[in-house]
């Protein structure tokens, strides 16, 4: 980018610059949130949480923000999450607390449940209250046929095609579904885990926040799609999986089941991150999709299923849920 | 007696009671010394007061009373033509002008008279002496940037030579160079336009109540006509500016009967600026950056006309334009790790080459003195392309005496263009001296090639090669019209068209009948009122959304999913002259809707995050709404000759998908614009001329606060920007002088012309964008404004022999 910008400046050889005085009106500040709610997982800053920050001007200082430590985090806020049912009654109710370890909010003895509906709501001094409700979608439902394995799990210097297979899934026609897929693979003595790059070649994988070609044709480490190719039927993908360099004792499969606001904040920062700092090709800006009144962010709710194929134990069909 | 009958007898006894007392005087209108055609040439009839305009071929009918009279032929910088003529039969009459604008201390820059009665709304003709006169940048003079000093249009950034009509985008104006359309009119990056002055012979804009026989775009038509070859003697013209010199060499193959000229024109810039790149670069932080650059442009004009016989003329027409940039960016470092030195060198190599390249055939054939047929084989070419090979080579050398090596390759191409091949009729019919009917047909195929990537790399460990195309489309696209121009009474007269297009892309077909409407009051002699009703839909698309003048927008077709943008368009005018038409003034109220616009969606671009194809990144439906007002002062005849033309206007845009769905300004909206140009003629030998601009400032986006979304993973920071372009840049406003001296030598005649751009360097807002700053410790963000052109005086020689 910087070569990039080199050549611009090139181009206006000539040109003349001068500081500007722009009034650009003045919004309240707000608070602006990250929260994840993931299906039966504890809510311990894993991998749901609450983190909480307040905006600025477009035109102040970073030292402006609010710092916890050297983080720039709000400590002091009243965080609580209702589940409610589907009159949008609180059913339960959880008061989360502030976590110096992750600099989030988390409430330990929550564990978000799938297909149930949240509502989130925080009070902060001086800024206005924000809430936001989504619903933890079902655990998505699948299986593994065709399998194949090709290379070897367990051979260091290898980094190729190490299995092909048929991710079928068995998609709900009740609602709109937006899945992320995943292949992690895993070294369990040294404790150490890795995604691999798979390739799929359909059209459903050919959508803004995916790196795909006009053949639909995706290889990636993290693949986002949506039923709406396939809504309510039973969709075969087929499926090259790639291993990186080292020694692995087995790897798993992760489908993941998001939100419609989570899937579409994930859409809107992924185009934000690719458009930004791009001096010769200036796009729109870009307006990060958000689910939270009165705020910034995201309260999205997501769930998983996982299947490992574990030969050690399993050397017959190797597969198990996760 | 079903009703068509009666029309039909009443038409032919009409038509045979006139032709016992009316006869038509028709034939072309021609340079005396180089007898090339004139177009927009006025013609009066002394006895009647009827009135006529040599067309876009130069020709001409006229219907005069029998008996004695006189008709007098006027043009722009030539002494009036008078044919004293006793007439009992229809007769050809070719008048042949001169040019006087060196030899009188004062000028006629038109018969202003003839727009009082001529039928047409929102239609403005420039001649080429108007032109030569505004003072321009670098002294290149600009056909674009003449015609965005006319109210209603507008410019885009500073410098650019795209152009806005009314409100519209700048894929909805129709240029046409000899009957072909050309898709990208500018080079270096917008600041020029494409067409070389020595190769033009007369340029009129359109921007409302469209002739029946135009089609295809929503807000003008810009129909420039090159010029013939001198048929008598053959001539050199040329001329060296700042960054460009031209000539131009064309005379007669065989005398009054086949003539040819060839135009040139290229830069020197790629000479100039390398030591300003070596400035820039030095005068930037780039750390271990080392770069080159090169860029230049050209055009090639060249046409051949001849005279069959009489009643038939036939001409080729061919340009060929092109833009190339390139640079190259190389990095060499070095430094040390925790066991090991290191060196680093990698080089960037970036080209971006794009042009047009058109040519047409025509014949013009006259089958009797009142039916004449144009008929024109066209074929356009615009293609852009971007390349950039990158590649790097790393060495580890590690304490222990081993080494290790490798290297990467980034080698990415991108083209997109467009190709036409057409052919189109045009007849005329003088049906009788109420009746003039125009009628034809075209079509058109296009070749789309939206976009096409190439990009391979290699990281050392994984090697990748990816060929992605959004698909080529060759859609089909047909119209025929027909209109009437039929003079109701003495004071009024109508237009009445019908535009009937056919659009076909695989298996997609759009129709759509557009009717065209205009009628002219006279009020008196001297003014008129005028209203014309024009629907117009633009079958093809341009996705935009660099504000630069780069290059980068591509042509897209409409297509199943994505349908022909429309517009309907009202306008009221009206037209004053005084003083015998040494003055005249118009005031022009328009309404303008527009439907199924597209844009891309928030965030994309061209060179998007993905290889999806451009249908996907975009969004449907959008709408466009302009009005406004336009005003205009001309004085056309003395020693101080000029206009001034101001608009007030609002231009909005609405799409389901930006701006969460609500209506937003457009991006180039300008409430007020405002433009003063004057030209003075001091002598035989000097004029002088200054050139005033004002326009409110553009409309952008500004974020308004700023956000973090943290997790686990890191703090990114994000904007949240208000409604969409609801902030104005500083508005723009700047004076231009130029100053002429023309003298006749013995070999000819040269000119020194003197130009000075932005005379009082007003900082004109080019384009803003946020940096931190400190201050006592105090770090803030800052906006910075960035101007292009300061204060440019330039010098320009031009000769002719």
């Amino acid at each position: 980018m910087k070569k990039l910008t080199f050549i611009f400046l090139c181009f206006c050889f000539i040109s003349c610059e001068e500081n500007l005085n722009i009034d650009i009106p003045t919004d309240t500040s707000k608070l602006s949130i990250t929260s994840y709610l993931k299906a039966d997982d504890y809510f311990n800053g894993q991998h749901s949480y609450v983190y909480l920050s307040n905006s600025i001007s477009a035109l102040e200082s970073n030292d402006n923000f609010e710092y916890t430590d050297s983080i720039p985090v709000i400590n002091n806020a009243t965080v609580s999450i209702y589940e409610t049912n589907a009159l949008q009654e609180n059913v339960a109710s959880y008061l989360l607390e502030f976590d110096y370890d992750c600099y989030c909010y988390i409430n330990t003895d929550m564990s978000p449940k799938q297909n149930t509906t949240y509502r989130l709501e925080v009070e902060a001094d001086g800024y206005p209250n924000v809430y936001a409700i989504d619903k933890v979608p079902a655990k998505p439902k699948y299986e593994i046929t065709n399998f194949e394995l090709i290379g070897k799990l367990d051979k260091k210097s290898y980094d190729g095609e190490l299995s092909q297979f048929n991710l079928v899934i068995d998609d709900d026609p009740n609602t709109e579904n937006y899945y992320q897929l995943k292949i992690f693979i895993v070294n369990t003595s040294g404790a150490k885990e890795r995604t691999c790059s798979f390739s799929v070649s359909d059209p459903s994988f050919l959508n803004s926040l995916n790196s795909t070609d006009s053949e639909g044709s995706y290889t990636g480490r993290s693949a986002y799609f949506t039923d709406e190719l396939f809504n309510g039927t039973s969709k075969s993908f087929f499926i090259q999986h790639f291993k990186p360099k080292g020694i692995f004792d087995h790897f798993y499969i992760e489908l993941r089941a998001l939100s419609r606001d989570l899937y579409e904040f994930n859409e809107t920062r992924r185009e934000e991150s690719a458009t930004s700092n791009n001096p010769l090709f200036v796009s729109e800006p870009i307006f990060l999709h958000s689910n939270i009144e009165n705020g910034y962010g995201i309260f999205g709710g997501k769930s998983a299923s996982n299947k490992a194929y574990i030969p050690t134990y399993f050397p017959n069909n190797g597969w198990m849920s996760y | 007696m079903n009703l068509f009958r009666k029309i039909v007898v009443l038409f032919i006894i009409t038509q045979s009671c006139f032709s016992q007392e009316l006869h038509k005087i028709s034939g072309y209108v021609l340079d005396f010394e180089s007898g090339t055609t004139l177009i927009g040439a006025n013609l009066v009839d002394n006895n009647s007061g009827r009135g006529a305009i040599s067309n876009i071929d130069g020709y001409y009918s006229l219907y005069v009373d029998e008996g004695t009279t006189f008709v007098v032929c006027s043009f722009i910088g030539y002494s009036m033509d008078t044919l004293f003529i006793s007439v009992k039969n229809d007769i050809d009459y070719n008048f042949e002008l001169k040019i006087n604008s060196l030899n009188i201390g004062e000028v006629t820059v038109n018969d202003e008279r003839l727009n009082i009665e001529s039928l047409r709304t929102s239609t403005i003709s420039v001649s080429k002496e108007e032109i030569k006169e505004i003072p321009q940048l670098l002294g290149e003079m600009d056909i674009i940037k003449a015609i965005q000093l006319l109210p209603g249009i507008q410019s885009g950034n500073e410098g650019a030579s795209g152009f806005y009509v009314r409100g519209g985008g700048p894929d909805q104006n129709l240029i046409l160079f000899d009957g072909a359309p050309i898709y990208n009119s500018s080079h270096l990056l917008g600041f020029f336009s494409t067409f070389n002055e020595s190769a033009v012979n007369s340029v009129q804009i359109i921007k409302g109540g469209f002739p029946a026989e135009y089609g295809g775009r929503l807000s003008s038509i810009l129909n420039i006509t090159g010029r013939n070859g001198n048929m008598k003697e053959w001539k050199v013209n040329g001329g060296i500016g700042v960054i460009s010199g031209s000539l131009c060499v064309e005379g007669p193959l065989k005398k009054d009967t086949t003539s040819v000229i060839l135009s040139a024109r290229r830069t020197w810039i790629d000479q100039v600026s390398k030591p300003i790149i070596k400035f820039a670069q030095n005068s930037f932080n780039f750390g271990d950056l080392d770069a080159d650059g090169n860029y230049y442009f050209y055009d090639l004009n060249f046409k051949l006309f001849h005279k069959i016989s009489a009643s038939d003329q036939i001409s080729f027409s061919f340009y060929s334009g092109s833009d190339n940039f390139s640079g190259l960016v190389t990095e060499e470092t070095n430094g040390v790790g925790s066991d090991y030195n290191w060196d680093y060198y990698g080089s960037s190599n970036y080209g971006l080459l794009w042009g047009n390249i058109i040519s047409s055939l025509r014949w013009r054939h006259l089958f009797s003195d009142r039916l004449f047929l144009n008929t024109s084989i066209i074929y356009s070419r615009y293609s852009f392309e971007n390349k950039i090979l990158s590649t790097s080579q790393t060495t580890e050398e590690y304490f222990d005496l081993t080494s290790s090596n490798w290297s990467s390759l980034y080698d990415y191409s991108y083209q997109s263009g467009i190709e036409d091949v057409g052919v189109k009729f045009n007849f005329i019919y003088d049906f009788s001296l109420d009746h003039q009917f125009n009628f034809g047909a075209s079509y058109t195929k296009h070749h789309f090639s939206p976009s096409f990537i190439d990009l391979t790399t290699d990281w050392g460990e994984y090697t990748d090669t990816t060929m992605t195309f959004s698909n080529q489309k060759t859609p089909d696209e047909l119209f025929i019209y027909f209109e009437d121009q039929y003079s109701i009474t003495d004071r009024l007269s109508s237009n009445l068209g019908l535009h009937y297009s056919v659009y076909h892309e695989n298996s997609r077909l759009y129709h759509s009948l557009q009717p065209r409407i205009s009628f002219r009051y006279l009020l008196n002699d001297n003014s008129s009122l005028k209203f014309s009703y024009a629907t117009m839909q633009q079958n093809i698309h341009l996705l935009t959304n660099s504000s630069y003048g780069l290059p980068n927008d591509i042509w897209v077709p409409a297509t199943r999913d994505v349908p022909p943008q429309r517009s309907q368009q009202l306008v009221c005018g009206y037209n004053v002259s005084f003083n015998e038409n040494k003055y005249e003034t118009s005031i022009e109220l328009y309404y303008k809707r527009m439907q199924d616009l597209i844009t891309y969606s928030e965030g994309s671009n061209i060179l998007g995050t993905n290889f999806a194809s451009w249908e996907d990144r975009i969004d449907l439906g959008g709408l466009g709404e302009a009005q406004g007002i336009e005003l205009f002062f001309k004085k056309n005849k003395g020693a101080l000759t000029g206009w001034i033309g101001y608009t007030l206007s609002k231009s909005i845009r609405q799409f389901k998908g930006v701006n969460l769905g609500r209506e937003y300004p457009y991006k180039f909206d300008r409430p007020h614009d405002l433009s003063i140009v004057s030209s003075y003629k001091i002598n035989k030998a000097f004029d002088i001329s200054l050139t005033w601009v004002y326009g409110s400032g553009n409309s952008i986006t500004l974020p308004r606060q700023q956000y973090l979304i943290v997790s686990q993973y890191g703090i990114q920071e994000y904007y949240e920007y208000g409604e969409k372009n609801s902030y104005r840049l500083q508005p723009y406003h700047r004076l231009d002088f130029g100053l002429n001296y023309r003298k006749l030598k013995d070999w000819g005649e040269q000119t020194w012309t003197m130009s000075i751009y932005n005379v009082y360097n007003r900082r004109n807002p080019f384009f803003i964008y946020f940096q931190d700053s400190a201050n006592n410790n105090i770090e803030f963000i800052e906006a910075k404004q960035v101007s292009l052109f300061p204060i440019i005086p330039t010098l320009r020689y031009a000769f002719k022999f």
